[in-house]
């Protein structure tokens, strides 16, 4: 399928009957996930994952990503009106976002983080689009050696550049890639970690992982936690008010769009790298914006281009990850991975075939994720005060409501209460990872890559023996790999003289 | 007083990440000794795997022993076990909370297990009224039948008292 015949095709899909109501409700429900503190995008992806398995692919896939699109916007209202981020990528909001409240500019805020958020998103799913003719070309040069190793060097840079210890995120992805190993090999047909047991040899199955790790796991956390999901409630605009001040903020931002397409670009580039995501796109991004600021001094005192600047990276980070996981198959964050599952479970491949034949599905993700920022723009504007409501939903009541959607999602699946054994195990393995700071992104990721390591592996070996790895790309994957672990390790070392 | 807590905090995480590195590490070596018994080319990969993975852990398990004492992280995991550590505590309640949750499921049936486990969460642990405590779990089990038996056409299990009830051999 050409391009533009896949732009045509995808956009019809997109605003198709069908299509649209998922993609509408999903970036709803995205937005609300997003406000409430500790639940974040791949949380709201998770959720939805048990759905697909009766969904078509177009659907499935704008019903996924429009919840992963918004969760950003609602994050980015959450830190600006309770100085708390609905997520942990909206943390560059917090430096400007809350002392604008502070001045009574909380609707300017919103306004022009909604509309950021908005652009972002937008600058960089056209990225992805322009990608694509060079993505068709560089994706015929990785077969089975280069995709194995390709594979070793995502979860290498997630291992590295990951908010969490170098070490700990490299164990965490090898266990995944273990993980991913139990049940019947499809070439040998030998038994693999199974235990005898029937309902582990299809492998461990996909939903129950990802709400296990990310749903479960959170759930742990505020039940321990306990209490509000914010600690401190702020007083709210009156809706007249607040809706003044949006549009205010809205003008704002479309008159500093030098700005956000300096920052979009920023966080489109950083999206593609695998590992770094949305957080220290938006910081860099961040201090982009101070740096070429005609006011640096009110940074930091509720400086609107403070705002701008980290929510239009936050989710012009989206177009460059999708760009990694169609073309290589290679996911670099959590919600990648889960994305990557959930194409899995709509019987998509990624690599050649999404590049080449299946454009129009690329094109429904690029449609999915501008319109769905879209609809979460509307949706904040009007609804800013009822939403905001949901962060003082007590944990006590939150928790329970949670577990009975993740557990009936968790069955709902595949129809078996195995299934709901392994959330649970794979909850508590979540939970230890999340405070002992071990990235479950590394893990899931490992997860989900491990069936294609295996296949590339096998297939690398009878197609080139056993020394493919020295063939030209796979031995500069593997150069770099190793390059850039021992940069890493070098620089912990020097660090640590240093600190002596 | 935030110092303690802090040191108190980091002594207790190190004390269980070097229990679960331990776990962890006989795991491996139990996956280790299975692959050996596989067929090469299965277990070839899990080789590519499981080599850099137990050297990584050791040297995790040497990273943590070096920030924390042996015999205090020994002490830290018999408190735990014995209930004293509050968080863990904590953690291990809501666990046997969730465990209960699928044997409720399995006797009553997905709705009714679930309104059970629901009403127990928010009313006697959560310590909501009366009427929040019923209104809740009525109204997630409406919406939950309404998406997944409506909408989406699955079936939710139905519990082995029903299937008994209704005939079907249980054991």
């Amino acid at each position: 399928m050409g391009i533009l015949e896949g732009l045509v095709s995808g956009f019809g899909q997109a605003i198709s009957f069908e299509v649209l109501p998922y993609l509408i409700v999903g970036s709803i429900f995205g937005m609300i996930i997003g406000i409430i503190p500790g639940l974040s995008g791949h949380f709201a992806m998770a959720m939805l994952i048990p759905f697909l398995y009766k969904m078509d692919p177009a659907p499935g896939i704008a019903f996924l990503l429009a919840a992963h699109a918004t969760v950003a916007q609602g994050g980015g209202l959450t830190a600006i009106l309770f100085s708390t981020p609905g997520t942990g990528q909206n943390a560059a909001t917090l430096l400007d976002g809350p002392p604008m409240r502070e001045q009574g500019k909380a609707g300017v805020a919103v306004g022009a983080a909604m509309t950021a958020c908005f652009l972002g998103a937008t600058f960089g799913a056209i990225a992805l689009a322009l990608l694509l003719p060079v993505l068709q070309q560089v994706v015929l040069f990785f077969g089975p050696p280069e995709i194995f190793v390709l594979s070793f060097l995502a979860l290498t840079f997630i291992a590295v550049l990951g908010k969490e210890d170098m070490t700990r995120s490299l164990i965490a992805g090898l266990l995944g890639l273990l993980v991913s190993m139990i049940g019947i090999d499809n070439v040998t047909n030998q038994e693999r970690f199974t235990f005898g047991l029937l309902e582990l040899y299809d492998g461990l199955p996909l939903v129950p992982v990802i709400l296990g790790l990310f749903a479960v796991a959170e759930m742990f956390d505020l039940f321990v936690k306990g209490g509000s999901l914010v600690d401190k409630q702020h007083g709210t605009l009156s809706a007249g008010e607040t809706q003044k001040q949006i549009f205010e903020g809205i003008g704002i931002a479309l008159k500093k769009w030098w700005l956000v397409m300096r920052c979009s670009a920023i966080g489109t580039t950083i999206g593609i790298i695998p590992g770094l995501g949305s957080a220290p796109a938006a910081f860099i991004a961040y201090g982009h914006a101070k740096q070429t600021s005609k006011s640096k001094e009110t940074f930091g005192k509720g400086n609107i281009e403070g705002v701008i600047g980290a929510e239009a990276a936050n989710d012009a980070v989206e177009g460059g990850a999708l760009a990694s996981t169609v073309a290589f198959g290679i996911p670099g964050s959590s919600s990648m991975a889960i994305l990557l599952g959930g194409l899995f479970i709509l019987g998509l491949e990624t690599g050649v075939d999404m590049v080449t034949t299946d454009v129009d599905i690329v094109f429904v993700m690029i449609f999915t994720v501008i319109f769905g920022n879209l609809i979460g723009t509307i949706f904040g504007m009007f609804l800013v005060n009822p939403i905001a409501r949901a962060t003082s939903i007590r944990s006590s009541i939150m928790v329970p409501i949670l577990i009975a959607v993740v557990v009936t999602g968790a069955f709902a699946a595949q129809g078996s209460l195995f299934d709901i054994v392994v959330t649970l195990i794979f909850g508590v393995i979540g939970y230890l990872m999340k405070i002992l700071n071990y990235s479950r992104a590394a893990m899931l990721i490992g997860y989900v890559l491990g069936h294609a390591v295996e296949k590339n592996l096998y297939l690398a070996t009878q197609l080139k023996g056993t020394f493919f790895f020295l063939s030209p790309i796979p031995l500069t994957l593997c150069l770099i790999t190793l390059g850039f672990i021992a940069y890493n390790v070098y620089g912990m070392i020097v660090d640590r003289e240093r600190q002596q | 007083m935030a110092n303690n807590l802090e040191t108190e905090s980091a002594v207790n995480r190190n004390a269980l990440e070097l229990a679960t590195l331990f776990i962890a590490a006989v795991l491996t070596l139990a996956a280790f000794i299975a692959a050996i018994s596989y067929d090469f080319s299965s277990s070839r990969p899990l080789f590519v795997i499981l080599v850099p993975l137990v050297v990584l852990i050791l040297v995790q398990i040497y990273r943590t022993m070096k920030q924390a004492n042996a015999e205090t992280s020994l002490n830290v995991v018999k408190a735990a076990l014995g209930g004293k550590v509050l968080d863990f505590a904590v953690s291990v309640k809501f666990f046997i909370l969730l465990l209960a949750l699928l044997v409720c499921i399995y006797i009553l049936g997905h709705y009714a297990g679930l309104m059970f486990a629901m009403f127990y969460l928010i009313r006697v642990h959560g310590g909501e009224s009366m009427k929040m405590s019923l209104m809740v779990p009525i109204i997630t089990a409406l919406a939950l039948f309404a998406l997944f038996e409506l909408v989406f056409s699955i079936e939710l299990f139905q519990g082995q008292l029903y299937r008994y009830f209704a005939g079907y051999r249980i054991w």
